[in-house]
């Protein structure tokens, strides 16, 4: 709750009208009630003249017809909060995560995490009306609810504020445990449903060769089969809490009748007030009704809230720590790994094991290996986005694992294994390497990697919308958009992970041909599995089981194959 | 979309029928509280009754509210079994529609939407039938029970709600599509505000190698403003719904409670009929207000419906006679007699007019530029999908008559992407073959020389792989493939760019693996890298769907065509005349 304050304190006066508003809406029920039961009543004492009866006739007019009023308030500056929030949670979120390695990052956000963490995000932004108004709602409101019910009676109202407080508090949470046991196996079996249709959907064609369909059928069905026994367990137990709960609604208005009755034949209480009595305990429950949904919504806002910052905080330590920025920009200079380990976590095979190598300023080598054999963990430790275990990274005279990642990636430009490709213009995607770039410049990148006409075949040009939601690009195209990306940004070193998988050989020779000649001067590391690329660079490394177990230039290499 | 609901998913039937005999009941049940209510509060405050004479129906009070309960409570249950029923039938025939339509009716769709619309989609009409269809249906009986009664207790209280009940259906249907349309306008803002968000967090690695990462705070903070302002305005009218459906409850009880305050000191209306109407009263608004605050789970659901029956209606694969199968052990030969395919009419062919016979225990190398048809032609082959036009035979059946089970025991299949299941290695091994012997997965194993990969893992054969676990390379995922293939060991086998993610090594390994299956089985292979064919017969070269060239590894390397140009685009001659 801390924490909750903490995150609304920017917003106190918003989130002050809101509140006011909401508990004003009940209020406004409650002052209907009771003043309607009230002007009832006293009307059925005859009086001589209606004056008598203005001052109730006047509040059930105002309740009447401030009640939408209030309600329209309550949902306008709750909504206003929630979205002024929602940017907090946001910024909040990225400032998190932003320093995170992308090594880090896509082993934790892959395939359905990657999902959960989406929907995790949804769900700490609309906490805020779901959990926090409800509550503090609820509590103004049944302290309104209490006070007017005191101007009936004190007992009455103490009994009423117990009352609401078992019901609207007590139950849930008495609810909330004893379906925990059945809502973790429930959790469970969704996740496990969650990936079992992953299989289904991305391994349908093997699971059809395979002959393997029907058997992935039947196991699908004992899971169902489970899923249905704990979920009719769990419905018993929620039609139990509606019961309960349609009991509680029920039995506040019955007790204050009693015990007002009672009241009444004894004489401690004027028999005019038992109606407002009695109508005040009906509409006081609508205080109470939305804070079983919000005590539900806890748990998954606990748990989303702990994933998140669980997520934050698996930087491994050395990375965060704050460190110097590069000096100055430096020009095409030696690189070296030096006794280089690395693993991800100290329970898995190692991915480098003692690799040391060294690039003269300007050459064109080739990383050959398989896929996964460890050729990409060159390329990030280099750009800083892990630190090996042990081993160290040098840039000419600079030790890059004693400098602060962002500097020295300024030295580097690069086509990761897996670009990504944003969800904006050609033009923002292509100037994001470098902000300043010319159009000429962005043409000429583009008929480098042979994209310029696809380009052109849009009316839009440039600003034609590309990624997730704009034209489909092949895996082709995604990788050409990458190459004239990196070439954009023009840096002393040029760091290529299989830049042409998924083009054919004809446009791969085309174009890497073009680009190493556009490279030369500067150093490139480029990373590739067929041999055929070969004819393109100066030397030839191979990594094969985590070590480079060859070293040698592309003479030898040709001789061998 | 509710008749499709009501007559596709039949215990709807069920769901509607309790709920309405839960509102008669309760309608009933509010009606009799409302009145013993009003009874024990007018025999307390206007006949000073003593408490013996209150106490039978303070009794009949609790057992009212008693049974009330019991009521609720089982109609609960009832209606949540019965969506949770729904909610398993329809996965069940969704997975069995995945059987029935086989892999390429799914290619054009986004697969994490079609997840998310079986998890999700299922679960959000779970919702809608458990919360937002009982809520209609009480919605439709509880105020037309109440008001019968209040026609016969007080004509003008009943004309007053008279007047309003028309109301709030009409401006809930007026304000309410105007605030559906703003609201599904916000939503896909908002939709698109999170997907920007998670591009923005999914890009992470390439904003930093652009140094960019830092300066997207802004940006998500822009977007989040501008998102906020815009919604704002479209609320500030879409909430008159709430208000002018609140103005109405809220104006219509003060004026009955006026009115009746007036009559009651003229004397024309007694205090016991004015409390019981004053109790009934907002219990005549509450389910209009309960259907307004399921809004959401009602737009929700009845999209979700839509989705899944889109799903459910995808065309299944055709089915000819399917009984059939050729003579002898295999391998047959297999012929594509002028195929052609496309996914859908007016789109271009993906292959056209192919003409091929593939003699048994040949080899067979399907070459050309990426987009050529080569997958294709293999999906033909594999039965995912029918040809357009012409046949394709195994021995001299038609494929589309041949026992659709029998023909993939045939079959082994690599695809460009071999998917892994989630669990241990050993059962992503098995599902080739359950009942293998540890003899053969071993055997299996060395020939795919799955073997080293094992070694290097500590808990060897039971390795959990996939999302919890160890995480595969592509070209260990290659040989894991690979040995399932040995493992099934069947006549035909089909292998899908098998070098994509190998090195050198491994890639002379391969071809002499590959040889060796060529001994005794047909071995169709689509290959990129074009030095994996040595050990292959024979090459048809495919060019925009068409055959353009076939024949001999040998003769292709020497004639001058699309082949020629591909084998020698790496060649150092082909370098110099570039530069």
């Amino acid at each position: 709750m801390k924490h909750w304050v903490h995150r609304l304190w920017p917003y106190r006066l918003g989130v002050a009208l809101a509140l006011l508003f909401g508990i004003f809406t009940v209020a406004a029920n409650l002052g209907l009630m009771s003043t309607s039961a009230y002007l009832i009543a006293k009307a059925a004492q005859h009086p001589q003249t209606i004056l008598l009866l203005w001052v109730p006739i006047v509040g059930v007019r105002f309740f009447g017809t401030s009640r939408g009023v209030f309600r329209y308030g309550d949902r306008y500056f709750s909504h206003d909060v929630t979205f002024r929030l929602l940017k907090n949670i946001r910024i909040k979120i990225y400032q998190a995560i932003e320093p995170l390695s992308p090594i880090v990052l896509k082993r934790h956000l892959s395939g359905d995490l990657w999902t959960r963490f989406g929907a995790d995000v949804e769900t700490l932004q609309n906490a805020y009306l779901g959990l926090v108004t409800p509550i503090l709602v609820a509590a103004g409101s049944l302290v309104i609810a209490a006070g007017v019910q005191w101007l009936v009676s004190p007992l009455l109202a103490g009994l009423l504020l117990v009352l609401l407080i078992t019901i609207g508090v007590g139950l849930p949470l008495a609810m909330d445990s004893v379906t925990q046991k059945y809502a973790a196996e429930i959790v469970g079996l969704r996740a496990q449903r969650s990936v079992r249709w992953m299989d289904a959907m991305f391994g349908l064609s093997d699971l059809i060769t395979l002959g393997a369909f029907q058997r992935f059928q039947v196991a699908q069905e004992l899971l169902e089969a489970r899923w249905v026994e704990v979920t009719r367990h769990i419905n018993r137990l929620k039609g139990i809490g509606v019961g309960l709960t349609e009991l509680g609604n029920h039995a506040v208005p019955w007790t204050i009748l009693v015990a007002g009755s009672l009241l009444v034949i004894r004489g401690r209480v004027p028999g005019v007030l038992l109606p407002v009595a009695v109508l005040l305990a009906l509409a006081s429950f609508e205080a109470i009704r939305p804070l079983a949904a919000a005590f539900q919504m806890r748990g998954s806002l606990i748990a989303a809230d702990a994933r998140i910052v669980a997520l934050s905080q698996d930087t491994p330590q050395r990375l965060a720590i704050k460190k110097p920025s590069m000096p100055h920009r430096y020009g095409v200079e030696f690189i070296q790994w030096s006794h280089v380990w690395y693993r991800y976590d100290s329970f898995e095979p190692w991915i480098l094991e003692d690799v040391s190598l060294t690039l003269k300023p300007g050459e064109h080598a080739a990383v050959m290996g398989e896929s996964g054999a460890g050729k990409s963990t060159l390329i990030s430790l280099l750009l800083r986005f892990a630190d090996p275990v042990s081993g160290s990274l040098a840039y000419g005279a600079e030790d890059l694992l004693a400098l602060d990642g962002e500097s020295v990636r300024q030295t580097f430009s690069a086509v990761p294994q897996d670009p990504h490709i944003f969800d904006t213009s050609l033009k923002q995607n292509l100037l994001l390497a470098n902000p300043l770039a010319s159009e000429s410049t962005l043409w000429t990148a583009l008929e480098m990697v042979e994209l310029n006409e696809w380009v052109q075949s849009y009316p839009q040009g440039l600003d034609v919308l590309v990624g997730e939601h704009g034209q489909g690009m092949s895996g082709g195209q995604r990788k050409k958009l990458a190459l004239a990306r990196a070439l954009i940004k023009d840096a002393p070193v040029m760091l290529l992970d299989e830049p042409t998988e998924g083009l054919d050989a004809l446009a791969a020779r085309r174009i890497m041909t073009r680009i190493m000649a556009s490279l030369s001067g500067k150093t490139v590391l480029w990373i590739t599995h067929d041999p055929a690329h070969l004819a393109l660079v100066d030397r030839v490394l191979t990594l094969r089981n985590g070590c480079l177990t060859d070293n040698f230039t592309k003479v030898q290499h040709t001789e061998i194959v | 979309m509710y008749q499709r609901l009501i007559k596709e998913v039949r215990p709807v039937r069920w769901l509607l029928a309790t709920v309405a005999g839960y509102g008669l009941a309760s309608g009933i049940l509010i009606v009799l509280e409302a009145g013993f209510l009003a009874q024990v509060v007018a025999a307390v405050y206007i006949h000073h009754a003593s408490w013996q004479t209150i106490a039978p129906w303070i009794a009949i009070l609790l057992a009212i509210l008693l049974t009330r309960s019991v009521i609720a409570g089982l109609t609960e249950t009832a209606s949540l079994n019965l969506s949770t029923g729904v909610e398993s039938s329809l996965r069940r025939r969704l997975l069995q529609k995945l059987a029935n339509t086989g892999p390429l009716v799914w290619t054009q769709d986004h697969i994490g939407e079609l997840i998310n619309t079986v998890i999700q989609g299922v679960d959000n009409l779970e919702t809608f039938l458990a919360r937002y269809l009982p809520q209609m249906v009480l919605t439709a009986m509880i105020p037309l029970i109440i008001g019968i009664k209040v026609i016969f207790t007080d004509w003008i209280t009943a004309a007053i709600l008279l007047v309003t009940v028309p109301l709030i259906p009409f401006f809930m249907i007026l304000i309410g599509r105007q605030a559906q349309r703003e609201t599904e306008k916000r939503w896909a803002t908002l939709g698109r505000l999170g997907s920007h968000f998670l591009d923005i967090v999914q890009g992470l690695e390439t904003l930093k190698i652009f140094g960019q990462s830092r300066q997207q705070e802004t940006a998500i903070g822009m977007a989040a403003e501008s998102f906020r302002k815009s919604t704002m305005a479209t609320l500030r009218l879409a909430f008159l719904s709430g208000l002018v459906l609140e103005l109405l409850a809220s104006l219509s009880m003060a004026m009955v409670a006026v009115g009746i305050g007036l009559r009651l000191i003229g004397g024309h209306i007694g205090f016991e009929e004015s409390f019981f109407l004053l109790v009934l009263v907002p219990d005549f608004y509450a389910p209009w207000r309960a259907l307004g605050a399921k809004f959401h789970d009602g737009l929700n659901g009845l999209a979700a419906a839509s989705r899944i029956f889109d799903m459910l209606d995808r065309p299944e694969w055709a089915k000819g006679t399917g009984r059939s199968i050729p003579v002898g052990d295999g391998p047959w030969p297999l012929s594509f007699e002028s195929c052609s395919f496309r996914y859908r009419e007016n789109a271009p062919y993906a292959v056209k007019a192919i003409n091929l016979s593939i003699p048994p225990q040949s080899s067979l190398a399907l070459v050309g530029p990426t987009g050529s048809g080569k997958t294709t032609l293999l999906s033909l082959l594999l039965g995912f999908v029918p040809a357009t036009e012409g046949i394709v035979r195994v021995g001299n059946i038609p494929i589309g008559d041949l026992d659709r089970d029998w023909w993939h025991k045939q079959l082994a299949y690599v695809s460009q992407t071999p998917y892994l299941f989630a669990g241990t290695i050993l059962d992503n091994l098995k599902l080739a073959e359950p009942d293998a012997t540890p003899a053969h997965i071993e055997e299996a194993i060395a020939r795919a020389r799955f073997d080293e990969v094992i070694s290097r893992l500590p808990q060897g054969l039971h390795t959990p792989i996939g999302e919890n676990g160890v995480r595969l390379s592509g070209g260990e995922r290659q040989r894991l493939a690979l040995a399932r293939v040995f493992l099934k060991n069947s006549p035909i086998v089909l292998l899908d760019e098998p070098s994509a993610h190998l090195d050198e090594v491994s890639e002379a390994w391969l071809t002499k693996t590959i040889d060796a299956l060529c001994q005794t089985r047909t071995v169709i292979l689509v290959a990129h890298r074009l030095s994996t064919l040595h050990a292959l017969s024979h090459v048809a070269v495919l060019d925009h769907g068409q055959l353009v060239d076939y024949g001999p590894l040998s003769v292709l390397r020497q004639r001058a065509g699309l082949f020629f140009d591909l084998d020698q685009a790496w060649s150092p001659a082909a370098k110099e005349a570039l530069r």
